[in-house]
């Protein structure tokens, strides 16, 4: 399986099929794994403390499963906290939290947000970053349809504009997920 | 709206849900390092003190070595000399940083004191016991401490315990009035020598009072020349029968044991004093040995509860983690803060340890100590190298909590370098 900047994979799976697991790998949370990923041509498992600090910092930008927010934190400081840890545009915030329908959400500290609004301001934190990957483990689980849709819309545009690869994983088929490719597992 | 980086790492990384922990573990830390530098500092101040010669509380440890008078010295077979090999091991004893031989009379003398006009009234005669040693073991040597040859007048050094003798013993007793250091010094009697040509004649005169030698001392320059012209012809060095040595106050243990191994003995009471200081050191250093306990202590809580901390902020630590803030930098973040903290304990510490010693010196001065006030450098740095070791294990122990988060750990276990 290879993903190339500029295209974009959504992975379908059932649950413990192994998509958050995928995604714990690639964000170096977990090393067990027999095989190999590579990066660039390079291993994860030759990766030193550095090299995945700067792999995190600059090149990878992860939606989580379980959305990993700083639940005192605002929305607003959120993505205060990712640009002055990796850089990136502070323009569109507002714009972006218009498109995810959280403009009225954005001072108030996450605990306080609803599921799905959490999980649009998770997508709004990665988007607020460089990038060369995307990676999003089952983004939309707690999104009506109209807001997810709105939200891919977003994503893709994003990712384009910035010459990313994509990875999204879900559970079952989405209509408006047009990626480049689809692996069913 | 802007958003202070500084603000958040503190709401992200110090979830300090015990603040009375902290409280007390920094205490702990306080009291710790100020008794370790209270005492070291006063363990400095009195080695200074005893070190500094005479003007010290103890002052240079001076006292006369001789060797223990046994059956046969009694019997007169045995005079207890001390031999080239009593004299070498004293010259090689480290405790005794110097030492001088004292020169005896090898001729017959007597002083004369005459009562009266002219000498015509009472005459008051005894006989003599002379020694002599070198001018720098001496505590009254003065201008009128000089002789030349052909001097016709020879200065003495008498025992102090003389004069409190004559004043408060023979004096009331004989109905004679008491008389001062300076009264004494004006009076000059006779030395009558026992010549082998007859009987000579010179001046004595009073030059001072000793407190530190027990012995009629004349000059070292008089009685080598007496000793020459009227003692018995001599074909080797006189025998020493004792010495004055100048001990290190700090080494008066090893001293006894030197004194016990040969077989000498010297004026206890001397040492007496001495050893209450070393037992003062002593009791400083058991102080600072608590007081390292204390602050292995209170460090121990320290550094638990930094621990907890981070453990704490375990989710928020990981998460910061990933999203690209290095380990060093989060490692950099507890680190400063618990060496702003420890720094704010060295502080604390030195100001307390500043406002005792100057309390202790005052009271010491006001006994007439030299005791100087301020703290030796020392005891700053001292503090400052127990604060960075503190640091150092902070920092090693926040970098190996820190290398369990967010690093994957390959399948036999083994984490990213």
């Amino acid at each position: 399986m290879a993903l190339a900047p500029g295209t974009s994979l959504q992975i379908r799976a059932a649950s413990g099929a192994g998509k958050s697991t995928l995604v714990a790998f690639l964000a170096g949370l977990r090393g067990d794994y027999d095989g190999e990923i590579l990066v660039d041509g390079r291993a994860l498992t030759t990766f030193d403390v550095e090299a995945w600090a700067q792999w995190r910092r600059q090149a990878v930008s992860i939606v989580f499963q379980d959305l990993r927010l700083f639940p005192e934190l605002s929305a607003r400081a959120q993505v205060a906290l990712v640009r002055e840890v990796s850089g990136g545009a502070a323009s569109e915030l507002e714009a972006r939290a218009a498109a995810l329908g959280i403009t009225a959400h954005l001072d108030r500290p996450v605990r306080q947000l609803s599921l799905g609004q959490m999980q649009r301001v998770a997508i709004l934190r990665a988007l607020a970053r460089p990038y060369r990957w995307l990676l999003l483990d089952e983004p939309f689980s707690h999104l009506d349809r109209t807001n997810a849709a709105a939200a891919w819309e977003l994503i893709h545009a994003d990712a384009t504009a910035k010459g990313a690869g994509l990875l999204v994983t879900g559970l079952d088929p989405q209509d408006f997920l047009r990626t480049t490719q689809t692996l069913t597992l | 709206m802007s958003i202070g980086w500084r603000s958040l790492q503190g709401q992200l990384l110090w979830r300090t849900q015990q603040p009375r922990q902290l409280l007390l573990a920094l205490l702990g830390s306080l009291v710790g390092l100020a008794l370790v530098l209270a005492a070291s500092a006063t363990v400095l101040d009195v080695r200074r003190l005893l070190r500094t010669g005479d003007r010290g509380a103890i002052g240079a440890q001076y006292v006369v070595l001789h060797k223990r008078v046994s059956l046969l010295g009694v019997l007169g077979s045995d005079r207890s000399a001390l031999d080239a090999g009593d004299l070498a091991a004293i010259r090689a004893e480290p405790s005794i940083r110097r030492s001088a031989p004292f020169l005896a009379n090898r001729f017959g003398a007597s002083a004369v004191l005459e009562f009266g006009p002219r000498g015509g009234g009472n005459a008051l005669r005894t006989d003599l016991f002379l020694e002599s040693v070198d001018d720098a073991f001496l505590d009254v040597v003065g201008e009128r401490w000089q002789w030349a040859p052909g001097d016709q007048t020879v200065p003495v050094i008498l025992p102090a315990d003389f004069m409190h003798l004559y004043n408060f013993t023979y004096a009331p007793a004989r109905g004679l009035p008491q008389i001062s250091r300076r009264t004494a010094q004006l009076f000059t009697f006779r030395i009558v020598i026992e010549a082998p040509t007859g009987p000579v004649t010179v001046r004595g005169r009073i030059a001072g009072f000793s407190d530190r030698i027990t012995s009629m001392l004349v000059p070292q320059r008089f009685l080598v020349d007496a000793n020459r012209r009227y003692g018995p012809p001599a074909d080797e060095a006189p025998p020493i029968y004792r010495l004055i040595a100048e001990v290190d106050p700090l080494r008066l243990t090893a001293f006894r044991r030197f004194l016990e191994a040969r077989g000498f003995e010297t004026n206890e009471e001397t040492l007496r004093t001495a050893r209450f200081a070393t037992l003062v050191q002593l009791a400083l250093i058991v102080v600072a040995a608590f007081g390292v306990i204390l602050v292995a202590t209170a460090f121990s809580a320290l550094l638990l509860y930094l621990q907890l901390a981070v453990q704490r902020s375990r989710q928020a630590v990981e998460t910061l983690l990933l999203l690209g803030t290095s380990h060093r930098e989060v490692q950099r973040w507890y680190v400063r803060g618990t060496g702003l903290l420890l720094g704010a304990v060295l502080g604390a510490s030195l100001l307390l340890v500043w406002a005792v010693q100057r309390t202790i010196a005052r009271a010491l001065r006001d006994a007439g100590f030299d005791a100087r006030s301020g703290l030796d450098p020392i005891v700053p740095l001292l503090g400052i190298g127990i604060i960075v070791v503190l640091a150092w294990l902070v920092a090693r122990a926040v970098r190996r909590q820190l290398r369990t988060l967010a690093l994957p750990s390959a399948p036999d276990g083994t984490l990213p370098r």
